[in-house]
C-alpha cells in the first residue's frame, strides 16, 4: 500500500510579504506621469534664451544678449531646482515601495512628495492594496484544496486501513473483472501478492471460477446497486472451506458502476455448527423414540385390552412403561445439564481445592453402588497436596460420573482403582476398572454425545451423555484434559489431567 | 400351519412387543437381537414376512435387506422395516431400492403393525390360490 505523509509545509512557495513585485504594466493609470510645469518652462526659458542670445550677439545688440545670458542663468536655475526636487520625490518613493514591501501600510502622509508624485504613490499603493487581496484570495483557494485534497488522502487511507483490518478477505475489480485492489485476507486466501496480480483477471488469478462468475453476473447487470450473494467452497491449504461471497458494484452519484467489490466470509464453522446441530437434532430424536415406542406399544395392547385375564402380563407391561418413562426422563435431564453447562447458564466458581479430598467424596457417595455389585473400590491417592483451580460442583461430577461408568461396565466381583498423582508437572487422576473394556473401533467416538458401545450397551442403561459432559468439563471448563487406555476384557482406565496449582 | 414371521430389533422391548401382539394374530414369530442373528438364521430358513429395525449393532436393516434381497430363495419375502430414524430415510428410495413393502416410524402402533401384517399375508396367500 502506498503511504504519502502530509507534509506540513507552508501553503505557498514565498511568503506574502515577499511577493513578486507588481508588474510596473499592471499598474493603474496615470501610467506616465506629465512632465512637470516648471521643467517645461525651463525649457521654453531656455530656448527662448538661446534664440535671443544669437540675434543679440550678431546684431550686436549687446543689451538683447545680456538679457538673453540672464534669462539662461534664469532657465538653469529652474531646471537646477526642477532635478532636486524630483531626485527627491524618487527617494521618497523609493522608501515608500520598500515601507510597503515590508509588509506595512504605509500612509501617504507619512512622505514628504509634490502633488504629482503624491498621485503617483497613491496609485502604486492601490495596486498594490489590489494585488494583496488577489494574493490573499488565491492562498484562501489553495489552502482549501491543500485541506480536501489531506481530508481525501486520509478518508482513503482510513478506508484502506479499514478493509485491511478485515477478517473477511475482499477484493475490488473494475467492470472488466480485473483486479484493483485485495486485502491482506484475500492475498492470503487466493495465494497471491496483489501487487504482482493488479490488472490481471480475476478468472486468471483465482483457481476458483465460481468467484469470477459472481463478479460477471454483477457486471453483466448494469447500472444499479444490487448485490448478489453465493455460497462456495475454496480450497485453501489443501482444505476446502465454505465461503459466503457478497458482490456488489460501486457506483458514483449517477448509478455508473466503478467497480465491483466481492466480500467473502469464511462460513466453515457456521456450516459445521449447522451440521452438528443437525445432527444432535437426528440424535436426540432417535433416543426419545426409542423408549417412546416402548411405551406407546404397551400403553395400547393394554388398552385393546391384549393382555386381559393375564394379571402377570399386565403387571409387566406396566412396569416396562414406567422403566421407559425414566429413561427418557434420565435422557432429558441429562441433556439439560450439558446445555446448561455448555451454554454457560450454569456458572462456573473456580477456587483451588484438593484434588484428593475430591476423588474421596466421590468415592464415597458412590460406594453404596459399588457394594450392591460387590464391587470394590480403593484409592490410591497421591501423598502429596495436589491443589487444582476448579468447580468443585462439576470436577466431583466428573469423578462421580467416570466411577459409576466404572461400576456399569464391571462384572460383580470386580474392582476399581482410584488413583491420584503428578504427572509431567499436571495433577491427574485415574479410574481404573476390571470391566469389560471397550473395542478399539469404538475409541474415536466414546465422547460423542449419544454415543454408546454397542457391545456394553446392553450392560447398563444410559444415555450416550455421560461422557461427553464429562470431557466438556475437563477440557472446556478446566483446560484438562482426559484420556482413556483399555483393552476388551481386562478393563478401562480413564485419565484426567488438570492445570498443577502450586502452593505458595 | 402357522405363517412365520422374523423380526429383528435390538431394543428388546420392542421386539417383546411386536413378538406378543402378532401372536394374538395366531402368527408364529422368530425373534433375531441384531442383523447378524437375522441373517444367521435366514441362511436355513424362509420365513413369510420380515420386519426389521434399521439401526442395529454388527448389521443393520440395510444388511438384511441385502442378504435376502440377493438370494432367490429368499427375494420375494416382504420386509417391513420399523425404524426411529425420520430424518434420514426416506420411505420412497427405501421402497425403490430394498423393495420394501412397508416402513413404520417408531413409537408405532402394534394394532396397525398386526393389520398391514394380516392384510400382506392374506394377499399372498391368495395369490397361489388364484394360479390354480
Amino acid at each position: 500500500m502506498h503511504t504519502q505523509t502530509l507534509a506540513h509545509r507552508p501553503l505557498l512557495t514565498q511568503p506574502l510579504d515577499r511577493a513578486p513585485k507588481p508588474d510596473a504594466n499592471s499598474l493603474a493609470t496615470p501610467a506616465e506621469p506629465s512632465i512637470p510645469g516648471l521643467a517645461r518652462i525651463g525649457a521654453i526659458l531656455a530656448a527662448a534664451t538661446a534664440l535671443l542670445f544669437c540675434v543679440g550677439f550678431f546684431a550686436g545688440w549687446i543689451g538683447l544678449a545680456v538679457f538673453g545670458i540672464f534669462l539662461a542663468i534664469a532657465a538653469g536655475s529652474m531646471l537646477l531646482f526642477q532635478n532636486i526636487q524630483t531626485s527627491r520625490n524618487l527617494l521618497e518613493l523609493q522608501r515608500f515601495v520598500s515601507s510597503m514591501n515590508q509588509g506595512g501600510n504605509p500612509g501617504i502622509t507619512a512622505f514628504t512628495f509634490t502633488r504629482t508624485w503624491k498621485t503617483i504613490a497613491e496609485t502604486i499603493l492601490n495596486s498594490h492594496g489590489l494585488l494583496l487581496q488577489q494574493l490573499r484570495e488565491r492562498q484562501s483557494v489553495a489552502q482549501k484544496l491543500e485541506l480536501s485534497q489531506s481530508l481525501v488522502q486520509a478518508a482513503q487511507r482510513r478506508a484502506e486501513a479499514i478493509v485491511d483490518c478485515l477478517s473477511d478477505a475482499v477484493v475490488v475489480t473494475n467492470m472488466f473483472g480485473e483486479l484493483l485492489l485485495a486485502n491482506p485476507e484475500a492475498e492470503r486466501l487466493f495465494g497471491f501478492q496483489l501487487e504482482q496480480v493488479r490488472g490481471k483477471s480475476v478468472r486468471q488469478v483465482v483457481a476458483t471460477s465460481a468467484m469470477a462468475n459472481l463478479i460477471e453476473q454483477v457486471a453483466h447487470r448494469g447500472s444499479g446497486t444490487q448485490r448478489h450473494t453465493e455460497e462456495l467452497t475454496i480450497t485453501s491449504d489443501g482444505k476446502p472451506r465454505w465461503y459466503k461471497a457478497t458482490a456488489g458494484a460501486v457506483v458514483d452519484s449517477t448509478t455508473e458502476h466503478l467497480g465491483i467489490v466481492t466480500v467473502l466470509r469464511d462460513i466453515t464453522s457456521e456450516k459445521a455448527a449447522q451440521a452438528r446441530s443437525a445432527e444432535f437434532v437426528s440424535a436426540v430424536s432417535h433416543e426419545i423414540k426409542t423408549p417412546l415406542a416402548s411405551v406407546k406399544a404397551y400403553a395400547e395392547m393394554l388398552a385393546d385390552g391384549d393382555a386381559d385375564g393375564d394379571p402377570e402380563t399386565q403387571q409387566k407391561f406396566l412396569n416396562i412403561i414406567e422403566v421407559q418413562t425414566d429413561r427418557m426422563t434420565r435422557l432429558l435431564e441429562s441433556m439439560l445439564d450439558i446445555a446448561r453447562i455448555e451454554s454457560g447458564v450454569v456458572r462456573v466458581e473456580k477456587k483451588v481445592i484438593s484434588l484428593n479430598e475430591l476423588i474421596e467424596g466421590g468415592a464415597k457417595l458412590m460406594a453404596p453402588a459399588a457394594t450392591d455389585k460387590n464391587i470394590s473400590i480403593e484409592t490410591r491417592l497421591s501423598s502429596l497436596y495436589l491443589g487444582v483451580s476448579a468447580d468443585s460442583d462439576m470436577l466431583s461430577r466428573v469423578v462421580m460420573n467416570l466411577v459409576s461408568n466404572a461400576i456399569k461396565y464391571t462384572d460383580r466381583g470386580g474392582r476399581i482403582t482410584l488413583r491420584s498423582q503428578i504427572l509431567d508437572d499436571q495433577a491427574a487422576f485415574e479410574v481404573e476398572d476390571t470391566g469389560h473394556g471397550i473395542p478399539v473401533d469404538a475409541m474415536p467416538k466414546l465422547f460423542q454425545k449419544f454415543y454408546r458401545v454397542k457391545e456394553n450397551s446392553n450392560l447398563a442403561p444410559g444415555t450416550g451423555l455421560g461422557l461427553s459432559l464429562v470431557k466438556h468439563i475437563v477440557e472446556e471448563v478446566h483446560g484438562g484434559k482426559i484420556e482413556v487406555q483399555s483393552e476388551t476384557g481386562k478393563g478401562s482406565i480413564f485419565r484426567v489431567r488438570l492445570p498443577l496449582e502450586r502452593l505458595n | 400351519m402357522n405363517q412365520r414371521i422374523l423380526v429383528c430389533d435390538d431394543e428388546a422391548h420392542i421386539l417383546h412387543a411386536v413378538t406378543f401382539k402378532l401372536s394374538t394374530g395366531g402368527f408364529e414369530i422368530v425373534q433375531a437381537n441384531d442383523g447378524r442373528e437375522a441373517i444367521a438364521w435366514l441362511e436355513s430358513h424362509t420365513p413369510d414376512l420380515i420386519i426389521t429395525d434399521y439401526q442395529m449393532p454388527l448389521a443393520d436393516g440395510f444388511d438384511v435387506c441385502r442378504f435376502v434381497r440377493g438370494r432367490p430363495k429368499t427375494a420375494d419375502i416382504p420386509i417391513i422395516m420399523l425404524t426411529a430414524k425420520a430424518l434420514e430415510l426416506s420411505e420412497e428410495s427405501l421402497k425403490e431400492q430394498w423393495k420394501i413393502e412397508a416402513v413404520l416410524m417408531k413409537p408405532f402402533s402394534p394394532r396397525g403393525l398386526l393389520d398391514m401384517v394380516k392384510k400382506l399375508l392374506s394377499t399372498r396367500v391368495a395369490e397361489p390360490a388364484l394360479t390354480i
